[in-house]
């Protein structure tokens, strides 16, 4: 048995097919998916606003001007200033886009605010979202300025004495609004990460086929090899046994780098849950090297061609059904999930796709362990059906 | 004791009768050839006895125990060598020879010396390291000996073992097989290549449509024939059909035949055949060149039986 389990470990690395379907696909197309999701995942950060100030005698005395220097000094400056000499100047680094806002004070001290006009070229060129953020900021700094200023003004009319007591005024201009960003998830919540699941999903189909053209070797009616082993002084059985355990070894160290690679360069973190990822690799390898089994022992004319055909197919046709194709496929799983849940736990793509999803999106275990079980229940069941096929096919070749 | 027994097996492709009552006893130590064209029912008789295929009727028995798929401990003493090359092209030759005889001997000291023999027994020393694609016809199927023959099985089945092979290998091969008979292995032979099995096999069994012809040693089944001897001679010019009426009229002349500038007799046993055939060319007055004389072939033996050439 050990040697067929290591035969058969070298001849799945050796056969460029497994190499290539099997562990360079994966990992090639989520580099793929790290080139088109970089631009998304930039958005998730925010760059310094690109504003001017007309940098004249009014905005020297004005206490804006304070406030803005505040703004741009420290390791995340909100915004990144340029100066004009007059209002002109500053008008021209607006329309030409260098800038999304414009700052100056009036003799008051108070600070006026430029926008670009709605037609400008400003509003269609480039990104537009983004721009809109900025102006919102733009906007937000200046009128939090008017308010505490006003604030100050009354206090002053009102109640001077308050003045005695800096804490008080710190904490009349000191706007309690607090925001925390908190994760109902385990991990920081990433639209992305679905397809980087459903492409795991999708590389234990392919890993099915080590176990699919193993077990075809292994048959009298699909290969040359199959009926010389099939007469030898080993059982059947213990062949099959240890030619699968040596596939679901292969399919799993397979996996396993994929998905360090796809948790190392596509930014995906586990938070810790890295070993509860291999226990989920562990059980979708077992189960695609179980359904890989049943195919290549479906007794059916055609050989090993056939039957490699057969689980491509099928692996190219789940894989719509669980959103790898871009968002249409992905709104199509959602609905489908929608209409009927059962299909999701069915469907081994969507399966093996849910149970790392699960481990990234729940805090707790127990949806994990479910979808794992499944895994394992399903193998299960396609080794059992598996072995029935293979027991009964019998060398019938004139 | 027979190391062989196959008694009354019947084996049917739907409608294809592939083995009629079919008989087979091999004693032990010897090379037993199964002669017969292809689709007689050699390989189909080998599967059989091998439970590579259910049979309809009859009984096999290996070494007096019967046969099933699961007699695990008779099938560790046989070798098998199929008429395809069975390889693993992604392994070296000697792994795939340890492969196969791991699949009989676990034992992997043992195993070594045993992988080390059969490179040399079959002359792989140099191409140890090389993978099946890298071998030509005739070391793959060198290959697919050794791997069959590695764990030194009692009982060996050569399947056609020298198809597509240069005559050096198949040489090499052929007196491989001897060897193993003269360690003490018992081989059964099949080929449609009659010359091989004249060579090798210490009996014979002719077959045909999945049953036994005839069978004992190659003199034996010569012997067994009217046929004593076939007389050629190459001819410079055109014998007329009274002169090839005389001929077929001499005393033990079977038949007479002409092809192109070649007459063929063919004439019972007796010792003065060749003289008698000269004498009358010459009273033809036909102007004779080369003559050859030949004794019977095993395909003479099948064209007599079946009216048939092995190779139709």
């Amino acid at each position: 048995m050990w040697t067929t389990f290591k035969i058969t470990v070298k001849t799945a690395l050796r056969t460029p097919s497994v190499v290539i379907w099997t562990l360079l696909f994966p990992i090639v197309l989520a580099t793929v998916f790290n080139f088109m999701f970089e631009s998304l995942r930039a958005k998730d950060s925010i760059d310094p606003v690109p504003v001017a100030v007309v940098d004249d005698g009014a905005w020297d005395d004005s206490p804006f001007s304070e406030v803005i220097d505040e703004l741009v000094e420290g390791d995340e400056p909100l915004f990144d200033v340029q100066t004009a000499k007059t209002e002109d100047a500053a008008r021209e680094l607006l329309l030409s886009g260098a800038v999304d806002g414009v700052y100056m004070a009036d003799e008051a001290g108070d600070p006026h605010l430029l926008l670009a006009p709605e037609n400008s070229s400003v509003h269609t060129a480039g990104d537009n979202a983004t721009y809109e953020v900025n102006r919102s900021i733009i906007e937000v700094v200046a009128s939090s300025y008017l308010q505490n200023r006003a604030l100050i003004d009354r206090i002053a009319a009102e109640n001077p004495l308050l003045f005695t007591d800096p804490e008080a005024i710190e904490q009349a201009l000191t706007q309690n609004v607090e925001v925390n960003e908190i994760s109902l998830t385990h991990s920081q919540p990433d639209q992305t990460v679905r397809y980087y699941y459903a492409l795991l999903g999708m590389a234990s189909m392919f890993a099915a086929q080590v176990a699919e053209g193993m077990v075809c070797r292994l048959q009298p009616t699909t290969s040359d090899l199959g009926a010389r082993r099939s007469i030898s002084g080993t059982s059947r059985v213990r062949l099959l046994l240890s030619t699968l355990a040596a596939c679901w070894l292969v399919s799993t160290a397979f996996l396993g780098i994929a998905l360090l690679y796809i948790c190392t360069t596509g930014n995906i973190d586990f938070a810790g849950r890295e070993p509860i990822c291999l226990l989920g690799i562990t059980a979708a390898s077992l189960f695609s090297t179980c359904l890989g089994a049943l195919i290549g022992a479906l007794p059916i004319k055609g050989g090993a061609d056939a039957r490699s055909g057969i689980l491509t197919m099928l692996t190219c046709l789940l894989a719509v059904f669980a959103g790898l194709y871009g968002q249409p496929t992905m709104e199509l799983a959602d609905s489908i999930a929608q209409a009927c849940p059962a299909a999701m736990w069915i469907n081994p793509v969507s399966l093996i796709r849910d149970v790392f999803y699960s481990i990234y999106y729940y805090d707790a275990f127990e949806p994990f362990a479910l979808r794992a079980l499944m895994c394992i229940a399903l193998a299960a069941v396609a080794f059992a059906a598996s072995a029935v096929f293979f027991r009964r096919q019998s060398y019938e070749h004139l | 004791m027979d190391i062989v027994s196959v008694t009354g097996l019947v084996k049917r492709y739907d409608d294809l009768l592939a083995l009629d009552h079919f008989n087979l006893n091999i004693p032990q130590g010897e090379i037993f050839g199964l002669l017969g064209p292809n689709g007689s029912g050699k390989t189909t008789t080998i599967n059989c006895i091998l439970s590579l295929l259910t049979y309809d009727r009859g009984s096999i028995s290996l070494f007096g125990e019967p046969m099933s798929p699961t007699r695990y401990d008779l099938k560790r003493r046989i070798g098998v060598v199929p008429q395809q090359v069975a390889v693993f092209n992604e392994l070296t030759v000697r792994e795939n020879i340890d492969y196969f005889c791991s699949l009989y001997v676990s034992d992997r000291a043992r195993r070594r010396m045993l992988v080390d023999e059969a490179i040399e027994f079959v002359g792989l020393e140099e191409f140890a390291r090389f993978r099946p694609k890298k071998l030509s016809g005739g070391l793959l199927r060198r290959l697919n000996i050794a791997c069959g023959i590695a764990h030194k099985p009692e009982l060996i089945f050569f399947d056609e073992p020298t198809v597509a092979v240069d005559p050096q290998s198949r040489n090499a091969i052929l007196s491989g097989i001897t060897r193993l008979r003269d360690e003490g292995a018992t081989v059964v032979y099949t080929s449609h290549y009659m010359e091989e099995i004249e060579q090798i096999c210490d009996r014979v069994m002719i077959m045909d449509h999945g049953v036994s012809l005839v069978q004992g040693t190659c003199d034996e089944l010569k012997r067994s024939i009217k046929m004593g001897e076939r007389i050629v001679v190459e001819l410079e010019a055109e014998l007329p059909d009274r002169d090839l009426e005389r001929l077929r009229a001499l005393p033990h002349v079977l038949a007479v035949d002409v092809e192109g500038d070649l007459l063929s007799v063919t004439c019972e046993p007796s010792e003065h055949n060749l003289t008698d055939v000269i004498a009358a060319l010459r009273a033809a007055n036909a102007r004779l060149g080369r003559i050859t004389c030949a004794p019977p072939t095993l395909n003479d033996v099948f064209l007599e039986i079946t009216g048939r050439e092995l190779r139709d």
